[in-house]
């Protein structure tokens, strides 16, 4: 049977979460089970589920002033979590941190406007081909 | 006796025997330990003999082995050295330094500068490594002497010549001044900066440049309190007495001994900078705000035509009652003031709306002779009144059918045919139609309106199609006019691609010629939704049972009292709401339903959509009044399922012509059918309708996202209903707190829900916001634009309930 590709969604906005599972669901022809996270700090908690791919927006605190930023919470992934590939998503002003964030071990990036959909299905099939090749698979 | 003491001698000889044997061993190890010793020694003597550096050998903190280099090095005596401590060999102005490189650099070695007994300094590579001596653990301190490393002459020289390069180069002056403040050393660009030759800057003191001599002992105290002083701003004045705006950075020269000799720093010229930086923000703020009046205006184009409604409405009842000569008189009065009045509210809604960028262009097959005809119609009995001579002449090589906006081109023609007229006297007034380049699919058609009136002056030529001008003050006063009519004609061709010019000579004429491009329209596809102006029809209407569905009482007086002029077997019947127009069609059976667009509770396209779906009254004709003349509005009004519109304030005479049509047993007109079977697909239609005013936003992209999943957008629509309205509040709490902060973080993430309401137009807006919050800039103004986000998300949030409830209501 193939292979089922977990990915991990992290916006503190929940259009934008909905938004994308719909995309991914209908657009990526893999097997994947996609969770959403309001919150990074709930993402951490459930590491343990082993998520191929974890999307992650740079701002996280636009609903609760506390909570850890994306820079913290793929600083914590990389440290419990390396094999999962980390996608940052971030808007147009804040591009430099978020190429910043790359040097600091995300994957890539994603700028948020309206191709940010099509982008983000098109480092899924990246990231998928790539953990196929290096299981194998391909 | 003897026993006694042979037994003794005998337990002391193996005493002895044992003794010696026990010092023979230790003897041996001691000069094993010995041999050790020295043949570490005479190692550490081999390898330090043979090496330039200067090596130490330290136990317990104590010098026990130098070798020569060593001595040679530092100029010191080998039995001199038992005295002396590593530290010493620094010299006494670098050794904090390099005590704290000792302990807290990582690697093990550091350069710093080195003395020898005779008190010369030199630069040294000091290195350490632990080594086991003589059984015990001792360091060995290495020191390299740098002064004739290579490397370091090297780099020595390449930093120099680039520093000699960057200093030549730069384009900030750089300047060395000493310590009573006299320029001691300046680049070219220094000179060039203020204006001095070397000579007479040299020596100069730098009090000179500052323009404010309180400037400079501020900065200067505030070098002396830090040492250094980066970014700081200051006027500074050139030879000439020019002053410049510059930012200054400068740090403090020391010698060996750190006293302070002088000065060194960087000028940087900001005037230009800081003169752009004004005007960018001036300009933004300009343009900022004449949108802002724009979109005012425009939005208040329904506000103002309603009472215009209502004025040019009861004018009309008015003349039809009885009156006497001087009533009569009166009313003429009160109707050509507010038709010219109306006139002017137009040209100026019709300007907002292109300035707000509102204005859309309608794309449909439309006769160019017919249009132009109609034009010498309109103008014919006012030309006459003035004595003129129209002459209208038509190409014949013009292509009969065209695409474009037939109503657009009538404006142009229109305005320029009425300045024509109004600023001629005497001789004639032209419009000329010409083909001017002709291919397959378009044709170029130049149209000329010339007259022989009182022209204009040549340098007021240029300006004539700026905004609110006139020729002249007098001129105004004597034609009337807003002085927009010109300034909307031009940017009406310019948004069809086309262009304008004027020719013009006083007291001999002028002549505008506009030059528009229009694709060619197939033979079989003429249709024609004009209404000749000499078609007057007065017969009655006869038996007919009417629904008025108007919530201003004013509007509701006027249709209706107009209406029942036109046959005595008319009957009207009122709602003042889609909900009691709804409650009335299930009663009543009537022949047509007057449908005001803009109302509570149930608005003019939700009832026509329940009436049309619910109560599957697909024939009864619907005819939609709105406020809001706009291409969109028309289409809107057609694709939600009415069979025509008619916009307020209304001409009586067009009013009568609709319901004829549409009440007569007649296949509907043809506006409607082309309109339906040229609808583009669902997708582009929404995109269309959306872009055009009055909606704010633009489903499009959700759409397009979610791919026809009417459950999802149920969803996204729900979402969005409950949570703009929270942002938006959290905007306005995070600005009335001033916690920036917040305000900042709340307006990036609204970014998401203005990219998926399709708000273009606040994308900017919340830009701003964003980044004024965050550089804590323009915070005044920022309160404005949070009240703009604000009236368009109301807006908004109208629209998506709108689409909310046709989506349930579907389903």
């Amino acid at each position: 049977m193939a292979r089922n590709y977990k990915i991990f969604l992290v916006d503190d906005d929940i259009k934008t979460l909905i938004m994308l599972k719909n995309h991914l669901e209908k657009r990526i022809a893999h097997h994947i089970t996609v969770n959403v996270f309001a919150y990074g700090e709930n993402c951490l908690d459930r590491l343990d589920e082993e998520p191929d791919i974890i999307v992650l927006d740079y701002y996280l605190n636009a609903i609760k002033e506390d909570a850890l930023s994306g820079t913290d919470i793929l600083k914590q992934i990389v440290e419990l979590r390396p094999q999962a590939r980390v996608v940052m998503m971030s808007g147009q002003d804040d591009m430099e941190t978020a190429l910043e964030t790359v040097r600091n071990g995300a994957y890539d990036y994603i700028i948020k406007n309206e191709k940010a959909m099509q982008r983000l299905e098109f480092l899924v099939n990246k990231i998928v081909l790539e953990i196929q090749k290096a299981e194998g698979v391909v | 006796m003897l026993t006694p003491l042979a037994a003794e001698l005998e337990y002391l000889k193996e005493e002895y025997n044992l003794l010696k044997q026990e010092n023979e061993t230790l003897y041996k190890q001691m000069i094993e330990v010995e041999k050790e010793a020295l043949e570490c020694e005479i190692r550490f003597n081999q390898l330090s003999k043979a090496s330039f550096e200067g090596v130490v050998i330290l136990k317990d903190d104590q010098i026990k082995l130098v070798n020569d280099a060593f001595c040679h090095l530092f100029g010191i005596n080998k039995n001199q050295i038992s005295n002396l401590r590593i530290i010493d060999l620094v010299a006494p102005e670098h050794q904090k330094e390099a005590l704290y490189q000792a302990e807290h650099n990582n690697k093990d070695w550091f350069e710093t500068i080195c003395i020898k007994t005779d008190g010369t300094r030199f630069p040294a590579r000091i290195r350490r490594k632990f080594v086991p001596h003589g059984g015990v653990e001792a360091m060995v301190v290495v020191f390299s002497d740098l002064t004739n490393d290579k490397r370091v002459e090297q780099e020595l020289i390449q930093s120099e010549l680039l520093y000699q390069k960057l200093f030549e180069e730069s384009r900030d002056a750089i300047y060395i001044s000493g310590i009573n403040g006299a320029l001691l050393e300046v680049n070219p660009a220094a000179l060039e900066l203020f204006g001095y030759t070397r000579d007479e800057m040299l020596g100069m003191s730098a009090l000179k440049l500052y323009a404010n001599p309180q400037e400079r002992e501020r900065f200067q105290k505030a070098m002396q309190e830090k040492g250094s002083v980066s970014n700081y701003e200051v006027i500074l004045v050139k030879k000439d007495g020019t002053e410049i705006d510059c930012i200054l950075s400068s740090t403090t020269r020391r010698n060996a001994q750190m006293q302070t000799i002088g000065y060194q720093g960087i000028i940087r010229d900001i005037t230009e900078r800081k003169r752009t930086d004004e005007l960018v923000r001036a300009k933004a703020l300009a343009e900022r705000s004449t949108t802002m009046k724009a979109q005012f205006l425009a939005n208040m184009s329904h506000e103002i035509r309603t009472p215009m409604n209502a004025v040019i409405g009861m004018t009309h009842l008015l003349q039809d009652t009885h009156l006497t000569a001087e009533q009569n008189r009166y009313v003429n009065g009160i109707q050509s003031a507010s038709e010219h009045l109306l006139v002017l509210i137009n040209d100026i809604l019709d300007f907002s709306k292109i300035e707000a960028g509102k204005l859309q262009l309608e794309e449909i097959a439309f006769s160019l002779r017919e249009v132009i005809n109609n034009i010498a119609d309109t103008f014919k009995y006012k030309v006459q009144e003035k004595k003129l001579e129209l002459l209208v002449s038509i190409d014949e090589q013009l292509p009969d059918m065209v695409i474009g906006d037939p109503t657009r081109l009538t404006q142009i023609l229109m305005n320029l045919v009425s300045n024509a007229v109004k600023f001629t006297e005497r001789g004639q007034v032209r419009l000329d139609a010409r083909l001017f380049t002709d291919d397959k699919q378009a044709a170029t058609v130049a149209f000329a309106v010339a007259d022989t009136g009182i022209g204009i002056e040549q340098d007021k030529v240029d300006v004539i199609f700026d905004s609110f001008s006139q020729v002249n003050r007098s001129a105004t006063r004597l034609y009337g006019g807003t002085g927009l009519g010109l300034a909307i004609t031009k940017k009406l061709i310019e948004m069809q691609g086309g262009s304008v010019s004027v020719k013009s000579k006083v007291g001999e004429g002028t002549t505008f010629l506009v030059v528009l491009r229009y694709v060619k329209a197939s033979g079989s596809k003429t249709v024609n939704h004009k209404y000749s102006l000499s078609e007057m029809a007065v017969k009655p209407l006869g038996k007919l049972r009417l629904l008025v569905v108007e919530d201003n009482e004013l509007n509701r007086v006027v249709t209706t009292d107009t209406i029942k002029k036109w046959g005595k077997d008319i009957m009207i019947d009122i709602a003042e709401n889609g909900e009691e127009a709804v409650k009335k069609v299930r009663k009543h059976r009537y022949d047509l339903i007057l449908m005001d667009v803009q109302m509570p509770k149930m608005n003019g396209y939700e009832a026509t959509h329940y009436i049309r779906k619910t109560l599957g009254k697909t024939d009864l004709p619907i005819l939609a009044m709105t406020a809001y003349a706009t291409t969109g509005e028309a289409e809107r009004t057609i694709t939600s399922g009415m069979n025509d519109y008619i916009s307020k304030p209304f001409d009586p005479k067009k009013l009568y012509q609709k319901i004829a049509r549409l009440t007569s047993k007649e296949p509907v007109v043809l506006i409607d059918n082309v309109l339906e079977s040229e609808a583009p697909p669902e997708a582009e239609k929404r995109n269309l309708k959306s872009e055009i005013y009055p909606h704010v936003t633009n489903l499009a992209f959700l759409d397009e996202s979610i791919g026809g999943d009417d459950e999802l957008k149920v969803k996204m629509l729900e979402i969005m209903l409950r949570e703009t309205p929270d942002e938006v509040a959290q905007m306005e709490k995070f600005y009335q707190e001033k916690n920036w902060d917040r305000l900042r973080a709340v307006a990036h993430k609204f970014k998401s829900t203005v990219s998926y309401m399709g708000l273009q137009g606040l994308k900017e807006v919340i830009n701003n916001i964003q980044q004024n919050a965050e550089k804590r800039e323009n915070l005044d103004i920022t309160q404005n634009m949070i009240a703009e986000v604000k009236n368009i998300c109301l807006l908004a949030c109208q629209e998506l309930q709108e689409e909310l409830t046709t989506l349930q209501q579907n389903r």
